[in-house]
């Protein structure tokens, strides 16, 4: 990771002046007395920096509390068949895991126990959250988890080519598709705009959301009945999908691209805007990065004339296991790893390359936004606005599947998007059917 | 102890194996398909349900008919496609010549990739920004230039078919080369002092004798080319759509990812239905007296 000479003394200051008050005010929150001395706490999380800079934060805890916390990391792609074997063999190997968003539901009370008793008897207030970041946790039933691992979209942009042009970012999906077309025919080469339209894992519904909810639509009604396909469903996927189709401002293969194709079709240069998660910040100081940090800026992601931005988000928990033996000690540890200060520590440490915020004070803290350059408060300013998030239904998944497949058949075979859209919902019927 | 004691004792350990690793798990699905099991309501197995999860495919399920049509499509070309490149590979193999050896230790290596590696790597070449198959057939046809393979339902499933090929016609191309080694030359001889032409010596004399071995490599490559999964993942994730979703794709999604597991059995048995008509025929093929 290079580290800029500004950054490393704005670290260094961070560190002096706050960096080691967050740790220690963070372990100020710990049960006096080491009650739970002793008990050792096994934590499943998946690989990231981030998970890495709390497993460096254990020593401090375990000295604290006497209690000892070992952290076993797997792999994205196997973490979602791990939790489930965790599930059906009712293991308690795990003590505290970590989860996303759409692999929840399933896993409610089977894998992960509530834990609203001990958020009251701990006074931890899930409005230092934004509404958007604590929805993949709350069920009819409790609240399965606490924020840990939360990423937002933002419309990255090259500055320097939109300055050339004299052009401003985009505040409506309309203004993204004219300036799409301006640095388009100016920059020959570079396409106005990379989006991925491949159906991989549903990541060409990814910036659809934004549209459905910017448009005013939704996923399922109230009764959980598919309800992408209404007016407002058929509006935002026709704009969606007009961008690569009728103003073709999209690069080739798009149709084709997955989440990481595009993101980086627009770190080689090649095309102007990206709509994507806050976490390729750390792309762009890569010391070969093709595109540097100064030619590239980011805005909240653009809606329709009127709206507030709505922005996606992609949300992972810390679960509590429910077969654990050492509920209190799991909690205790919870309540220290997941503090605004130990995030704060971790963001401003010149060492570590997280991006990860979840808690309002730090999105607005002038350290951490030093550090990115203002990109936590612009992500803070798209949450304030942001009331929509992805249904916690176990349905949602396979639904995804279908939605994904329909918007594809959109973009490739040109299938008329109501046809699309209402064959997609009457698969998510019978699969809500099924899943009762 | 008799003979027949001692022997059912030598092969007691083999029948526990393969009743432990296939005929237990093949019980087991079977009994699962005909119940509810979704992981999302519960991690025990709910009601019996008898063949509902199979009319849930055959009946309801809007997706079943065009994966089973996908399916077809893909073991069709690909299966004739490896038969015929295999035949014609070993065909040239067989001639004796100047670093024949290196020619069938190059020839091999594809066979020795991982299938999954093979679907990333053919993904990246389709790449029509960066790819080196879209840049070369860029090159050689303009107007082929800026085609996106893996966004078109027909390009993508020639891709697939394509890089399946290439795995595994090596294979297939050793074992005909093993068959036509087996031919007796005096037969073609005759033949062409007959005044046979090369075609006509092939058609009427070659192939006839291949034809054993060329049925068994056909019905063997019929069953690979059903199980075919890797690359579908890696390379276009049964897209564009749906249009590269397989049997065994379809099965594993309904089952991994979401979580139906007593349909995804019923699915998987329908396609250890076909699979086992397949083996079947082999085994008579490849065991007839």
């Amino acid at each position: 990771m290079h580290i800029n000479r500004r950054e490393l003394i704005a670290g260094a200051a961070a560190a002096g002046a706050a960096g080691f008050a967050p740790v220690s005010s963070a372990l100020a929150a710990i049960t006096p007395g080491k009650p739970f001395a002793g008990k050792e706490i096994k934590v499943l999380a998946v690989q990231s920096t981030q998970f890495a800079a709390h497993s460096k934060k254990v020593a401090a805890f375990t000295e604290a509390t006497g209690i000892k916390v070992t952290y076993v990391y797997v792999p994205f792609a196997a973490l979602r068949e791990r939790l489930t074997a965790e599930m059906v063999g009712g293991s308690d190997d795990f003590d505290l895991m970590t989860a996303m968003d759409v692999w929840i539901p399933p896993l409610v009370d089977k894998l992960f126990a509530p834990i609203d008793k001990d958020l009251a008897a701990r006074k931890i207030d899930m409005n230092r959250y934004p509404a958007a970041f604590t929805s993949a946790g709350k069920f009819p039933t409790g609240t399965y988890g606490l924020p840990v691992r939360c990423h937002i979209q933002l419309l990255w942009y090259r500055k320097d080519l939109f300055d050339k042009a004299g052009l401003k970012a985009p505040t409506t999906w309309d203004e993204l598709v004219e300036v799409g077309k301006k640095v388009q025919e100016q920059n020959p080469g570079i396409a106005g705009i990379t989006i991925p339209y491949g159906r991989a894992d549903g990541q060409n519904l990814m910036v659809w959301y934004n549209f459905l909810w910017g448009a005013g639509g939704d996923l399922f009604d109230d009764k959980g009945q598919p309800i992408f396909n209404s007016a407002a469903g058929i509006k935002a996927t026709q704009d969606f999908t007009d961008i690569i189709l009728k103003h073709k401002i999209t690069p080739p293969g798009a149709a084709s691209f997955n989440e990481s194709d595009s993101t980086t079709n627009f770190f080689q240069g090649k095309s102007a805007m990206v709509p994507v998660w806050w976490h390729v910040y750390n792309r762009l100081r890569l010391p070969d990065a093709m595109v540097k940090a100064d030619q590239v800026g980011f805005v909240p992601l653009p809606s329709y004339p009127g709206k507030g931005a709505t922005t996606y988000t992609n949300q992972w928990i810390y679960g509590l296991n429910v077969k654990t033996k050492n509920r209190d000690a799991v909690m205790e540890f919870m309540d220290y790893i997941c503090g605004a200060d130990i995030e704060k520590s971790i963001l401003v440490d010149p060492a570590e390359s997280d991006v990860v915020c979840v808690h309002w004070q730090n999105l607005r803290d002038p350290q951490v936004n030093a550090r990115f350059g203002d990109m936590h408060a612009i992500a803070a300013k798209a949450l304030e606005t942001t009331t929509k998030a992805i249904p916690n239904t176990a349905s949602f998944l396979p639904v995804v599947d279908a939605l994904a497949g329909a918007m594809s058949n959109i973009v490739t075979q040109g299938v008329p998007i109501p046809e699309a859209l209402n064959t997609a919902a009457a698969q998510a019927q019978r699969i809500i059917r099924r899943g009762g | 102890m008799t003979q027949r004691r001692f022997a059912a004792i030598l092969l007691a350990p083999a029948f526990l194996l393969v009743a432990f690793t296939t005929v237990y798990p093949m019980v087991t699905s079977l009994w699962t398909s005909l119940h509810v099991l979704n992981l999302a309501k519960s991690v025990q197995l709910g009601a019996f349900v008898g063949l509902e999860n199979y009319q849930e495919a055959f009946v309801h399920d809007l997706e079943f008919w065009g994966v089973m049509r996908v399916t077809a499509v893909f073991v069709v070309l690909d299966v004739s496609l490896t038969i015929l490149c295999a035949l014609g590979i070993a065909m040239l193999l067989l001639r004796a010549g100047f670093g024949k050896s290196i020619v069938r230790t190059l020839i091999i290596l594809p066979f020795a990739m991982s299938p999954a590696l093979i679907g990333i790597s053919w993904r990246f070449m389709l790449n029509p920004d960066y790819g080196a198959f879209a840049r070369t057939i860029a090159a050689i046809f303009p107007a082929m230039r800026n085609v996106d393979y893996l966004a078109s339902p027909t390009l993508s499933m020639m891709a697939l078919v394509s890089a399946d090929v290439w795995h595994w016609a090596p294979y297939f191309a050793f074992m005909l080369m093993g068959g036509l080694a087996a031919i007796p030359p005096e037969t073609q001889e005759a033949a062409r002092i007959d005044g046979a032409s090369n075609w006509r010596v092939f058609r009427d004399v070659t192939l006839p004798q291949l034809a054993p071995v060329l049925i068994v490599a056909i019905i063997l490559k019929s069953v690979f080319a059903l199980k075919v999964f890797d690359s579908i993942v890696t390379m276009t994730a049964g897209g564009p759509g749906h249009s590269t979703t397989t049997l065994g794709f379809f099965a594993y999604h309904i089952g991994f990812r979401n979580y139906d597991f007593g349909y995804a059995a019923a699915v998987a048995y329908i396609l250890t239905g076909i699979l086992f008509l397949l083996s079947l025929s082999y085994m008579r093929f490849a065991f007839r007296k």
